[in-house]
C-alpha cells in the first residue's frame, strides 16, 4: 500500500493532536528544520529554529473540508535584520549543496561541470573567472539568422532573437554575466510586447548586448547607453521628442522622464541607505520628485533621434537599418535650451546643447542617494532573496556608493557584494522559513535544460511562447513595469508577515498549470511541432543517461535529484513520496519512464519551487 | 530516527502549520453550506464586468464635442491630435454643457449601442479623495490621491480607492467579502480575472480566480477520472506533496495556489465543457472580445457553478499612447468598440442583457495637450457603461471645458475630475445589490461627495 495514504486516513485525528500539542508549547521542536541529509560537515551545525508563537484566535483545524494545501507556518515579522557586523560568511562552498545553491543564483541552472568547478575553488575566484569570461553577444548572431532566412515574416524575427537568447543562456560560458543582464533587463525594461518594437529583433538583441556589456561595468555608463539606445528611444518615445512650441500648446513628451526616475534610478520615495523609506516629521514618506521635475527632465530629453537623418521628424526606419543599433544623436534645433531645475535644486543653465544637458541630467539622477538602495535591493531580489534585511541592503548599497576605491556605481563590485554577503550565504540556515524566493518561472525551464544538456532538434533552442506558458519571456514584459512588481505581496502568510514575493504576481491559477504542463512536455520528450521555421515550439531533446543508470535504485535516484537539482533542500516527506512513487513505477525499459515520472513530480514539487 | 518516525514528525508539523496559519483565513473557501436571501432568490443573477484599459485611455478622442465652438476649443487644445470633425460619429444626445457629442470614427459599435439606449457615457471620472476645484488643487486645500499621474499608483488607486495602507484591498474584493453568502458555491470565488493578478478583486476573504482568457487548461498527467494505474499513483503522490507543509513560506504558498488551480481547473473545466457554443460571431484578432467570450461562457454555466453574483476583470494593455497616438488609437478604440458590441450581443443571446453591466476604467485620462505625437499622463477621463439596465443614450456627469489653462486644468490639460471613482463605483455596487451601509464601508471617499448614486444604472 502506498505509504502516504496511511496518513490521509488519520488526517483528522493527527491534526487535532497537533493542535493540542501546539497549545502545549511544543511548537519549537515540531517546527525545527529538517535534518540536513548531508549534514556531517562541522560547518553544517543545525541552527536553532525560530520560536513560533500561536496566533491569537487560532481556529480549530478543519482538515476534512480544506481542499488546498497548508498555508505557511506563521506570519512572522520580516526577517530580523542581521546585526550590523555580520557573521563571517564561508569563503567557499563547503559541500555540494552550497555549490548548487550558489549556482542557482549565478547561472541559468547548475550543471555538474560547474558544480565541480565551483567546489574546486573558492567563491571569489569563481566569480573572478566569471567576471573575466568573454561576453557572448547576440546582435551578430541574430543578424546572421535573419540574413540566412531572408524570407521570414517579420514576426519570425522575434523567434530568431529568442533562439539566440536561449542558445546563449543555456550554452554560454559567461553565465553570471548573462544572468545579471537578465536581471537588469527586468529593471531597465524594454519590451517587444507592446507593438512599437515588433519586428525590431536586431535592435532588441542589441539592447540586450548593452546590458550584457555593462553588467559588470558602471551603472552611469549603463544608464547612458540605455537612454540613447534606439530600442529604448522607441519603447519610451524619447526618440523624436521635441521641445514645445512657442504658444505652449505642444510640450515635450514626459514618458522617458517619468520612467527613468520612477523605475530606472531613484523610485518614487526617498530612501535610507538600507532601502527603508525616509519619513517626514509626521511619519509620511517623502516623494523624490513632483510635476516640476517631470517637466524639467522631459525638456532635457528633447532633440534625439537616429543618427544622420535628413528630417528630425522622420518616423519609420526599416527593421534592418543599422541606425537601430547605434546610439541616438542630438538634433539641436529640436532641443529645449531653456534653464531646467532638476533634483535637489540642481540647475542646468540655459543655452546648453542636448548632450551637455543629458550628461548633467544623468549625473543628477546617478548621484541621488536612492540609486544604491533602489537598484541594489532589486538586484538582490532577482538573484538571491525577496526580502533582504535592511542591513543586507545597506551593505550592498554602500558598495554601490563606493567600491572601496572611491568609485560609485561599480556593478561588478555590487554583484560581488550581493553574492558574497553573509546573509546570502547563510540565510538558508539562519532564516529557513522566510529567506529565499519563488523561482522565476523561466529560470525553472533553463535549469531543466542546462541540467540535462538540452539540444534543439532544429539546431536552436526554439521556444518562443514562454510568455503564454510562464508569463515570462526575455525582453517581452507586458509593460515597462516588468512581469511583476518588486513590491508585490501575495495575500496570506507572506503578506501577513509583511514580506514581498514579486514572482507570485505571475504565479496564478492559470500559469500554475500551463508552466507545469510545459515542463512536463519537455521532460516527457513530447513530440512538439517538429522543426519548422514558423513554429514557435521546436522539439527539444534532453539527456537523462546519468539518471537512468540509477533508475533501478529509487533511493539513489531521489538522492541524485536532491543533490543535483535541489541543493539538498528536498524535504524528507518529498523524498519519501518520490521514492515510493518511483518504486511503484514499472521498470519497463532502460529506466526512462522512472526518470521522467520522477522528474515531473520533482519539478512540480513545492520544494523545487523556491531557491534559498 | 526511523524513516517512519521522521514522517510522523513531519506530518504533525504539517498539521500544526495548518492550524496556526488558519488564522489568516485568506481563502474564500470557508463558507460551505451558508446561504442567505441572495442565493434563495432564483433567477436573481447579476454580473459586473470591468474592462480595464492599462496605460490610460485618451478619452478626449473617444467622446468628442461636435457643436461648433466646443469643437473648435477641442481642436485648438489638441493641436495635431484632434479628430477631423467630419469623421466623428454623431451620438444622439448632448452633455451637461449643452453641447452635442460624437464618438471616435472607429467606434461604430459603441455609437450603435449608445443610440439604441444600451450604453451611456460618464464624463470626466477620476481619482479624487474629495471634491477638488482648480483653486483647491493649486493651494493644496484638499487631500489628493497619492502620486497622481504615475501608472502603477493610479492603477492601484482605481482598484482599491485606498492606497498607502499595509494590506490594500480592491473594491470588488470588499464587495465580494460583503456578499460572501450570495453564491452557493464555496469553491469558486465571486471574483474572476481574465488577466492575471489584480488588486481590484482581492478582499480580506476573497481571492480572485485567475483564468486564462481562452478558458481552462487541465493539468497534464493528473486526470482524476483516468483509470490508468500509473496516473492514479502520480495523482496520489502529487496530492501528498501539495498537502504537506514545508519549512519555507514560498513553498507553502506555492502549494496552496497549485492545489487550488488543480481543483478549480477540473471543477470549472467540467462546467464549461457543457456550455453550448454561441452563435454571435467572435471578432477576429480581438483580445478583449476573446476574453469576453470566456466571461460569457462562465456566465452561461452559472447554474452548474452555483453562482448568483459575479465580478469579472478583463485588462488590456497598450493604451499608453505617448507617441503615434492617432494611428494607435484607431486600432485600440476599434477593438474596444467591437468587443463591447460583441459582448452586448452575447448577453442578448443569453437573455441576460439586463443582468450584466459592463464598465470601463483606466489608469487615468490623458493630457488634453499634445507632445507633438501623443499625449501624456493625465487625470480625469470619460468612461463607458453598457447593459440593458443602464440608463442608456445619455452623457452623465459634468463635461469639462476642453481648454488648456481652463477651469478644470491642473496643468498641460490634465483635467481635474468632476466625478470621483468612488461615486462611479458605488453606483455600480448599488445596482449589484449592496446595501447603503455596505457601500459606505466599501467606498472610503464616498462620504466626501454629496451625490452617492449617479443613477446611470
Amino acid at each position: 500500500m502506498f505509504r502516504i495514504s496511511i496518513f490521509s486516513k488519520n488526517f483528522t485525528l493527527a491534526c487535532v493532536l497537533a493542535g493540542l500539542v501546539a497549545c502545549g508549547g511544543e511548537s519549537e521542536s515540531l517546527l525545527s528544520p529538517d535534518a540536513n541529509p548531508g549534514g556531517d560537515s562541522p560547518d553544517n551545525q543545525p541552527v536553532p529554529s525560530q520560536t513560533v508563537p500561536p496566533l491569537p484566535g487560532t481556529p480549530t483545524p478543519t482538515p476534512g473540508t480544506t481542499p488546498t494545501a497548508t498555508p505557511a507556518g506563521t506570519p512572522t515579522p520580516t526577517a530580523t535584520p542581521v546585526a550590523a557586523t555580520p557573521t563571517p560568511a564561508p569563503r567557499r562552498a563547503r559541500n555540494n549543496d552550497e555549490a548548487v545553491r550558489f549556482l542557482l543564483r549565478t547561472t541559468f541552472g547548475p550543471t555538474q561541470r560547474e558544480i565541480d568547478a565551483l567546489q574546486a575553488t573558492n567563491y571569489t575566484s569563481w566569480l573572478q573567472q566569471q567576471f573575466d569570461a568573454t561576453p557572448t553577444y547576440q546582435t551578430e548572431t541574430v543578424r546572421k539568422l535573419i540574413d540566412e532566412n531572408a524570407r521570414d515574416f517579420p514576426f519570425l524575427r522575434s523567434f530568431r532573437r529568442s533562439d539566440a537568447w536561449f542558445d546563449t543562456v543555456i550554452n554560454g560560458e559567461d553565465q553570471l554575466r548573462q544572468r545579471v543582464a537578465f536581471a537588469l533587463s527586468q529593471i531597465l525594461v524594454v519590451s517587444e510586447n507592446e507593438g512599437v518594437l515588433v519586428g525590431y529583433a536586431r535592435s532588441m538583441a542589441n539592447y540586450n548586448d548593452v546590458l550584457i556589456r555593462n553588467a559588470f561595468g558602471n551603472f552611469r555608463e549603463l544608464l547612458e547607453e540605455v537612454t540613447l539606445h534606439p530600442a529604448m528611444g522607441n519603447f519610451l518615445s524619447m526618440r523624436r521628442n521635441s521641445k514645445g512650441n512657442d504658444e505652449g500648446t505642444i510640450q515635450p513628451d514626459e514618458n522617458y522622464a517619468r520612467e527613468i526616475m520612477q523605475l530606472f534610478t531613484i523610485g518614487l520615495k526617498e530612501l535610507n541607505l538600507d532601502g527603508t523609506e525616509k519619513l517626514d516629521s509626521r511619519n509620511r514618506s517623502i516623494p523624490t520628485y513632483g510635476m516640476p521635475e517631470v517637466l524639467a527632465f522631459a525638456r532635457v530629453f528633447t532633440g534625439w533621434n537616429y543618427e544622420n537623418l535628413r528630417r528630425f521628424q522622420s518616423g519609420f526606419e526599416r527593421p534592418d537599418s543599422e541606425r537601430l543599433l547605434k546610439p541616438m544623436t542630438p538634433y539641436e534645433d529640436f532641443h529645449d535650451t531653456g534653464e531646467k531645475v532638476l533634483l535637489n535644486g540642481t540647475v542646468l543653465p540655459a543655452n546648453q546643447d542636448a548632450r551637455t544637458d543629458l550628461e548633467m541630467a544623468l549625473d543628477n539622477l546617478f548621484n541621488h542617494p536612492n540609486v544604491g538602495p533602489f537598484i541594489g535591493k532589486q538586484l538582490i531580489q532577482r538573484l538571491v532573496t525577496s526580502n533582504p534585511s535592511s542591513a543586507y541592503v545597506a551593505r550592498v548599497a554602500s558598495v554601490f556608493n563606493d567600491n572601496g576605491r572611491g568609485v560609485r556605481g561599480d556593478l561588478q563590485a555590487t554583484v560581488r557584494a550581493i553574492l558574497l554577503d553573509s546573509e546570502a550565504l547563510l540565510g538558508y540556515q539562519n532564516d529557513p522559513q522566510n529567506f529565499g524566493k519563488l523561482k522565476e518561472p523561466l529560470l525553472k525551464l533553463t535549469h531543466l535544460w542546462r541540467a540535462f544538456g538540452a539540444e534543439g532538434a532544429g539546431g536552436h533552442l526554439r521556444y518562443s511562447q514562454s510568455n503564454r506558458d510562464f508569463a515570462q519571456k526575455a525582453l517581452a514584459a507586458p509593460s515597462v513595469f516588468n512581469f511583476f512588481s518588486p513590491t508585490f505581496s501575495q495575500p496570506g502568510a507572506i503578506e501577513n508577515g509583511n514580506m514581498v514575493s514579486p514572482e507570485f504576481q505571475i504565479y496564478t491559477e492559470t500559469t500554475a498549470i500551463s508552466a507545469q504542463n510545459r515542463l512536463r512536455s519537455y521532460i516527457n520528450g513530447s513530440r512538439l511541432n517538429g522543426t519548422r521555421a514558423e513554429s514557435g515550439l521546436h522539439q527539444i531533446n534532453l539527456n537523462f543517461d546519468r539518471a537512468k543508470r540509477l533508475a533501478n535504485r529509487p533511493e539513489e535516484l531521489v538522492k541524485h535529484f536532491n543533490d543535483f537539482l535541489f541543493a539538498g533542500q528536498m524535504s524528507q516527506q518529498t523524498q519519501d513520496i518520490l521514492e515510493d512513487f518511483i518504486n511503484q513505477t514499472p521498470m519497463t525499459d532502460d529506466g526512462t519512464l522512472r526518470v521522467r515520472e520522477g522528474l515531473f513530480l520533482a519539478f512540480a514539487s513545492p520544494d523545487f519551487a523556491y531557491q534559498r | 530516527m526511523s524513516k517512519f518516525e521522521l514522517q510522523r514528525r513531519n506530518f504533525l508539523k504539517s498539521c500544526l502549520s495548518k492550524s496556526v496559519a488558519g488564522a489568516g483565513a485568506y481563502a474564500s473557501l470557508s463558507s460551505l453550506g451558508m446561504m442567505n436571501t441572495f442565493a434563495q432568490t432564483s433567477g436573481d443573477y447579476k454580473a459586473l464586468v470591468c474592462l480595464f484599459l492599462f496605460g490610460g485611455n485618451d478619452s478626449y478622442n473617444m467622446l468628442i464635442p461636435t457643436s461648433n465652438s466646443a469643437y473648435n476649443q477641442y481642436s485648438d487644445a489638441r493641436e495635431g491630435l484632434a479628430i477631423p470633425r467630419a469623421d466623428i460619429l454623431r451620438a444622439s444626445a448632448s452633455g451637461s454643457d449643452g453641447n452635442d457629442y460624437g464618438f471616435h470614427p472607429s467606434m461604430e459599435g459603441v455609437r450603435t449601442l449608445f443610440n439604441q439606449g444600451n450604453l451611456s457615457v460618464v464624463g470626466n471620472v477620476g481619482a479624487l479623495v474629495a471634491p477638488t476645484s482648480k483653486a483647491d488643487y493649486e493651494n493644496g486645500r484638499v487631500p489628493l490621491p497619492p502620486r497622481l499621474f504615475s501608472h502603477n499608483d493610479q492603477q492601484d488607486f482605481w482598484h482599491s480607492l485606498k492606497t498607502d495602507v499595509p494590506q490594500p484591498r480592491g473594491w470588488a474584493g470588499r464587495m465580494a467579502d460583503a456578499m460572501v453568502d450570495a453564491n452557493r458555491n464555496s469553491r469558486l470565488s465571486m471574483n474572476i480575472s481574465m488577466s492575471g493578478r489584480n488588486l481590484f478583486q482581492v478582499g480580506d476573504n476573497t481571492s480572485p480566480y485567475a483564468m486564462s482568457s481562452s478558458g481552462i487548461v487541465p493539468m497534464g498527467g493528473l486526470n482524476r477520472s483516468s483509470r490508468n494505474a500509473q496516473e492514479q499513483r502520480r495523482i496520489e503522490a502529487f496530492d501528498a506533496m501539495m498537502k504537506n507543509s514545508y519549512d519555507n513560506v514560498y513553498a507553502n504558498e506555492f502549494a496552496k495556489v497549485k492545489s487550488r488551480s488543480e481543483m478549480l481547473s477540473t471543477f470549472v473545466g467540467d462546467a464549461l465543457s457543457s456550455v453550448p457554443s454561441f452563435t454571435t460571431p467572435l471578432p477576429a484578432e480581438n483580445r478583449i472580445a476573446q476574453s469576453l467570450s470566456t466571461v460569457a461562457k462562465m456566465i452561461s454555466s452559472r447554474s452548474t457553478l452555483n453562482m448568483n453574483r459575479q465580478i469579472f476583470f478583463v485588462g488590456v494593455g497598450g493604451w499608453d499612447t505617448h507617441s503615434d497616438q492617432l494611428s494607435r488609437q484607431q486600432g485600440l478604440l476599434k477593438s474596444l468598440s467591437d468587443a463591447l458590441k460583441y459582448f452586448y450581443d452575447l448577453t442578448v443571446e443569453m437573455r441576460l442583457q439586463d443582468q450584466i453591466t459592463t464598465f470601463t476604467a483606466a489608469d487615468f485620462g490623458r493630457t488634453l495637450g499634445s507632445n507633438g505625437s501623443g499625449s501624456d499622463h493625465g487625470w480625469g477621463g470619460h468612461q463607458l457603461v453598457m447593459g440593458g439596465a443602464v440608463d442608456g443614450k445619455k452623457i452623465f456627469g459634468e463635461m469639462p471645458e476642453l481648454v488648456i489653462g481652463g477651469a478644470q486644468d491642473s496643468g498641460r490639460g490634465r483635467l481635474i475630475p468632476t466625478t470621483s471613482i468612488d461615486q462611479y463605483a458605488a453606483t455600480l455596487a448599488s445596482w449589484y445589490g449592496l446595501s447603503a451601509s455596505d457601500i459606505a464601508d466599501i467606498f472610503p471617499n464616498l462620504g466626501n461627495f454629496s451625490n452617492v448614486n449617479l443613477g446611470f444604472v
